[in-house]
């Protein structure tokens, strides 16, 4: 039994799609960001998540104007800092539902060594990782996780190195527990995975495939147009729970594979390992701050 | 040879012994071939005993030795398991081992007080961590009622006058003129007090909320556990409609006009199962064999309740013999597991004490479950079977199919709620062994024997009479094993004689003949075993489907409902449509033609209206389209400038 949770659900509450759109997306057509909204506008309304009790929070980057087109709590935040923001709210505001929305340069450069250690902090939040494999919004430069031989304003020969693989990475460290991926042109298999990863108790990390119609339009034209290069986990009887299966699947991008690579629900939270045990009444803050002025001595005048 | 095969078949038939027939087996004297190899159980590592450890857990000791000894030496290891067997033998109380073991805790052995420990020590367990979490979510929403309560005061006039002012700086500050510092308070925040009845009505809920009784419910009858229950109901109702209530008082929520006449109509309504189980729970132990009529009506009713009440009925003596009518072995537990079973609702473990650890997962989730579980379980140390140890008893009988395991968990999916997992081959009619002897040639001698409930009789001593060994000159081809005899039909000719291999306390090898009506009641088990078998095999219910949604008209159709993805309608291809599920809300086609295209309540795309554009904006659209489900089909109006070309580039999306 929890805080939250009430013994009895009095009247339901119902909402449509309409109550969390907040604004008209400025991104461009044919953008994969769009496909991504629809699906947590409609878990939302779905999850029947009241706004008021929910927030989204984002760096910076196409995919960080997010919370601009959520009609619910929002923090725009800056370059590479969206999980320590959400980290904060959570650890304040337990009763939240907290979103992160990230591009992959915001999360897998800038953002890294948060990223990493959100990861092992594992506390309770949905992770969105946008990744079209380009910097957007600045027009066309490489970013970690651009395949090798990417031409774009800052590599103009190619770019040099392998790409960063966020899965993998992900999967590397320590306390990780729920690891998905999806690609925005299958709206059913996004809307399934980005509905679990909210079901998931703990950081639930989605690495999000979408398209830039602008800088690299024909990047995933191959494996749209074929389905096979898609290989789809819920129906592949892969367990979830071995992480080692989930690392070989990771690695591969060839067919792409989508649906939940790992989860493991027993990882503690850690907002529930820091959760104090004392209550925080009135009558405790008053002990508290009186012992705190029981250290000043003021001098007799 | 004749004179003895009738010899044989007349013991077989009646029971009764005839001169120079076979020879009669005295109680005690032989086992059952099998279990010859176990009879020094304490030279063997196996589950017993068990380590109920303080922090909860339930843990086998060999486990625990083993995790132990993990990169230690062969001198560590050698000592370990000395002392290891030193505690199984008795001979020691308590661990006193080369290596400190990963948890400690009472030692339980397979005795006839195992089921009881096992299960009320799962159960505490269990019931402490509940206990402790209601209390942590109880004391953290009165905390927040009396902070509602605490903030009305520092807003009142009483909170805010010079004297109250004064306290809360102790009384160590002069300098202060709380005169005007409560004037000036006053002046700039006006009182508004809470409302008279919602300050009634948060002091009520504040009194209300401490009232719970922990417990522990524990009971060993049915009758006072029920009347308990009914005396604390009433109490329960009233917590749980005051969590209701401080739940949404706590979240301004609590709205008077609606909430009021709610909470004053519902009653035990309120407490579904699932509710109840947030609540301290009941444990009622009963001895199986005292479950008489009027018992087992009580027991039926608390499991039908839905109160959240774990039953461990323990059965010593499942050989004990009807005084009327057939033996009726394992008669009474089989109706009560069989009762349970028939409300559907309530969880049901069976299983013996032998078993209990493999089975511990089930055990917990039984205990876990919201509403009634049942638990019987097997002690083996109450019949009549001389030295053999109660494990060996219910591990015997868990074999032999006498005592099978079960459990039906009503919250499992559809056609994994009944699970013979835990007995011994479950696919197969009785569990087959392999026995090694030595023949008379000193030859080693491997063959499969079946485990039957005839030799779990043989383990018993009031049943010696219904064997007769037949010395090794006078067997013949006229014996079987009894396996092939309840292999085959009961109405079938008595052309055979049954046996069963005994071994004597020299553990040579006997084949004794068993009495047709031991055979019978074999039969019958095999009976019961079968229909348990059935009940897994069982297709689940098939779902009747539901009716397909009538596949949206091609064009000017209403929104279509939430996606839910079918097989493809068959289409005409002349008529464009769009594949409303797949579409990945790119925004391509609406920015087009926002009359023509529109989204529905998911946001995916679909035709609104046909006559709201040209064929151009759907071929436009089409090829837009970032997944190429946009099929723009013929043109409706032949007098559109440019179709020829504009044809032609449809064609690739038809």
């Amino acid at each position: 039994m929890t805080d939250t949770a009430c013994l009895l659900k009095l009247y339901d509450e119902k909402y449509e799609l309409e109550d969390y759109q907040g604004g008209v997306p400025r991104w461009c057509s044919g953008c994969g960001d769009n496909a991504i909204l629809a699906a947590v506008q409609r878990l939302c309304r779905d999850e029947a998540l009241r706004p008021e009790k929910t927030v989204f929070v984002s760096g910076i980057g196409c995919s960080s104007r997010f919370p601009h087109y959520m009609r619910t709590y929002g923090f725009h935040g800056i370059h590479g800092r969206a999980l320590p923001v959400a980290e904060g709210v959570r650890m304040a505001r337990p009763d939240l539902h907290v979103f992160v929305n990230t591009g992959d340069g915001d999360c897998c450069s800038i953002g890294a060594a948060h990223w990493i250690h959100a990861v092992r902090y594992n506390m309770h939040m949905s992770v969105f990782l946008h990744d079209n494999q380009i910097y957007g919004l600045t027009k066309k430069q490489a970013s970690p996780t651009s395949p090798r031989g990417t031409k774009s304003n800052t590599t103009p020969r190619g770019s040099y190195l392998e790409a960063l693989n966020p899965l993998t990475v992900t999967l590397g460290v320590q306390n990780v527990s729920f690891v998905a991926q999806a690609v925005d042109w299958m709206p059913d298999v996004l809307y399934e995975v980005v509905r679990a990863a909210f079901h998931h108790k703990g950081f639930s990390f989605v690495r999000i495939i979408q398209r830039c119609p602008e800088w690299l339009p024909d990047q995933w034209e191959p494996f749209i147009k074929d389905p096979k290069r898609v290989l789809r986990l819920d129906k592949s009887g892969h367990d979830a729970r071995n992480i080692d299966r989930a690392r070989e699947i990771a690695s591969k991008m060839d067919p792409i594979p989508v649906g939940i690579l790992y989860r493991d629900p027993e990882v503690p939270c850690y907002e529930d390992l820091r959760r104090s045990p004392k209550l925080r009444t009135a009558e405790l803050v008053r002990t508290g701050l009186e012992s705190e002025f029981d250290k000043f001595t003021v001098w007799p005048s | 040879m004749h004179a003895d095969f009738q010899a044989q078949l007349a013991f077989h038939l009646t029971g009764r012994k005839i001169a120079e027939g076979p020879q009669p087996v005295a109680a005690f004297e032989m086992i059952p071939a099998l279990l010859a190899r176990y009879r020094d159980l304490a030279a063997l590592r196996y589950d017993f005993p068990l380590v109920l450890a303080k922090d909860g857990g339930i843990h086998s000791l060999s486990t625990l030795v083993d995790e132990s000894l993990k990169d230690q030496d062969d001198k560590t290891r050698k000592l370990a398991l000395k002392h290891e067997r030193e505690i199984r033998a008795g001979s020691a109380k308590a661990w006193n081992g080369p290596v400190p073991l990963a948890a400690d805790g009472e030692l339980a052995d397979c005795d006839a007080r195992l089921p009881g420990r096992f299960v009320a020590h799962a159960w505490r367990t269990l019931e402490e961590k509940k206990a402790a979490a209601l209390r942590e979510s109880i004391e953290r929403l009165a905390a927040k009622l009396s902070d509602i309560l605490a903030a009305d005061l520092g807003r009142s006039d009483e909170g805010r006058s010079a004297q109250t002012l004064r306290a809360s700086f102790a009384g160590r500050d002069d300098s202060i003129d709380f005169e005007a510092l409560s004037g000036l308070l006053k002046r700039a925040l006006p009182a508004r007090p809470l409302p008279a009845s919602r300050r009634r009505r948060i002091e009520s809920l504040l009194k209300r909320l401490a009232t719970l009784d922990f417990g522990p419910f524990v009971f060993d009858n049915c009758a006072e556990a029920l009347a308990a229950y009914r005396a604390r109901l009433p109490q329960l109702i009233a917590l749980s409609k005051a969590i209701a209530a401080a739940r949404l008082e706590a979240a301004g929520e609590y709205v008077e006009a609606r909430h009021d006449p709610f909470f004053e109509a519902c009653g035990a309504s309120l407490l579904a199962a699932e509710g109840l189980a947030d609540f301290p729970g009941t444990l009622v132990q009963v001895d199986g064999a005292e479950l008489g009529m009027a018992h087992n009506a009580q027991l039926a009713e608390m499991l039908a309740l839905g109160m959240p009440v774990k039953v461990l009925a323990q059965f010593d003596d499942i050989l004990h013999r009807s005084p009327v009518g057939r033996p009726g072995f394992g008669m009474r537990s089989h109706a009560i597991a069989g009762m349970a079973l028939g409300l559907q609702g309530v969880y049901v473990l069976q299983c013996c004490a032998s078993s209990l650890y493999e089975l511990r997962e089930e055990v917990r989730k039984g205990l876990q479950f919201p509403g009634a579980a049942l638990f019987s379980v097997f002690s083996g140390a109450g019949g009549e079977s001389g030295r053999l140890p109660a494990y060996l008893v219910s591990a015997a009988a868990a074999e032999s199919r006498a005592f099978p395991a079960f459990r039906y968990d009503p919250a499992a999916a559809n056609g994994e709620r009944f699970s013979l997992a835990g007995n011994p081959q479950p696919e197969s009619d009785w569990a087959l062994r392999s026995l090694d002897y030595e023949d008379a040639a000193l030859q080693r001698v491997r063959e499969e024997v079946a485990f039957t409930l005839a030799d779990f009789a043989a383990c018993d001593g009031r049943y010696a009479g219904w064997f007769a060994r037949v010395p090794k000159e006078r067997a013949n081809g006229g014996m079987v094993p009894v396996r092939e005899t309840l292999a085959a039909p009961a109405d079938s000719p008595r052309e055979k004689v049954p046996y069963v291999l005994l071994a004597d306390e020299e553990n040579r090898l006997h084949k004794a003949i068993v009495a047709d009506e031991l055979v019978g009641e074999a039969r019958r088990c095999l009976e019961f075993w079968r229909s348990l078998q059935e009940r897994v095999h069982k297709k689940p219910a098939v779902v009747p489907q539901e009716e397909k949604p009538a596949a949206p008209p091609p064009v000017e159709q209403k929104a279509p409902a939430p996606a839910v993805e079918t097989e493809k309608p068959a289409r005409n291809p002349d008529e464009a449509y769009i594949e409303t599920p797949r579409c990945s809300t790119c925004e391509e086609c609406v920015k087009i033609n926002n009359r023509m295209f529109l989204y529905d309540a998911n946001k995916q795309a679909y035709i609104a209206d046909l006559a709201a554009g040209t064929y151009r904006d759907l071929v436009e659209a089409a090829e837009a389209c970032q997944v190429s489900i946009i099929h723009p089909g013929k043109p409706r109006d032949p007098q559109e400038p440019g179709l020829e070309e504009l044809v032609a580039r449809a064609e690739p999306f038809l």
